[in-house]
């Protein structure tokens, strides 16, 4: 019987869509609010680790900088060398700075007191694919020139004429709607959901410890514990999200860079 | 070093096909892209001519094309 009395209680507010609206910092602007702050706190962060970490550079690295060389080989080699190849120089910076930006914001997620991911709003993601996406065109116009680089998106070689009606709607769906698209929202729907994800079990344990039942209080830990365990899972879902948005960015420079057999 | 990068690359073409995750990803985009225009298709004619099966048929019309498509650009070696 109790236990149909805790389900039924009216207590617990689930987390929800609202919980990502953040009040105003502080006065009414619209503009000051956690994440727009924690955005601008992550480039001086990178900047200022970065900068500190590469300023006394020596042929014996200190423990920063070793683990600035790390980071920024990291993207270089298994992103930039490995995925553009030939000519991949150019697009390290780039790819080094989404690559940095994004981690940092995703793992603010679970950083204490920060513990907001701002790619959980899904402009953050939106102004990340754009750029991606005038990148990745750009650097194919420029490189096969505009006729060439569209009809080589449109239509594929080696397949008779009247199937191209079926296929050059794809194609074109593909390259212009479609990976802008994913690239935003993968990131968006993973900060999101494993915000959401935290919440539940923190604020649900949280509920609990405070119902005035004996049994809830003792189940209380397991949602804490819980919402621990996810706080490392969820550590690893930032980590791969921006790796994945690194990694398709410069496959789509790939793509565009190489010519049509 | 380079010699790897260059054997990738070549290997790799135009959209990343060397790169097994690299693949899946485009694959996966691929088929949404299929499903979307020609189930989007199908739709709007459903509702033009006021007839209910050619949802349907656009659907299946791009799930088939995106997988020959697939095939194309992936299995074709």
């Amino acid at each position: 019987m109790n236990s149909i009395q805790f389900a039924a209680g009216p207590g617990f507010q689930p987390p929800s869509t609202s919980d990502f609206n953040l009040p105003p910092a502080f006065g009414h602007s619209l503009y000051a609010t956690k994440p727009i702050f924690l955005v601008f706190f992550s480039v001086i962060l990178i900047s200022a680790f970065f900068i500190a970490s590469s300023r006394k550079a020596a042929v014996v690295p200190s423990k920063m900088q070793f683990a600035g060389e790390m980071i920024y080989g990291f993207v270089r080699n298994n992103i930039g060398e490995e995925i553009i190849g030939h000519d991949f120089m150019r697009f390290v910076p780039f790819l080094f700075t989404l690559f940095t930006f994004v981690i940092t914001n995703n793992v603010f997620g679970i950083v204490p007191f920060l513990q907001f991911p701002a790619m959980s709003h899904v402009s953050f993601p939106y102004v990340l694919a754009i750029f991606s996406f005038i990148v990745f065109h750009w650097v194919g116009i420029k490189k096969q020139g505009l006729g060439k680089y569209l009809k080589g998106i449109a239509f594929m070689p080696g397949v008779p004429k009247a199937v191209y009606i079926l296929l050059t709607p794809i194609e074109i769906a593909t390259f212009f709607l479609v990976r802008p698209l994913t690239l935003s929202l993968r990131l968006f729907a993973n900060m999101f959901a494993g915000h959401l994800l935290l919440l539940v079990f923190i604020t649900g344990g949280d509920y609990m410890l405070h119902d005035p039942h004996l049994f809830m209080k003792i189940l209380s830990p397991f949602s804490f514990a819980f919402g621990i365990g996810m706080s490392f899972f969820e550590f690893m879902v930032q980590c791969l999200q921006a790796y994945i948005i690194t990694l398709l960015t410069a496959l789509f420079i790939a793509g565009a860079l190489a010519d049509e057999h | 070093m380079t010699d790897k990068s260059e054997n990738k690359n070549s290997q790799g073409g135009r959209f990343g096909a060397g790169n097994e995750e690299g693949a899946a990803w485009s694959i996966f985009g691929y088929l949404i892209a299929g499903l979307v225009i020609w189930g989007g298709i199908g739709l709007g004619l459903d509702h033009w001519l006021g007839t209910h099966f050619l949802s349907l048929v656009g659907l299946l019309l791009g799930a088939g094309s995106s997988l020959y498509l697939v095939w194309l650009r992936f299995g074709r070696r």
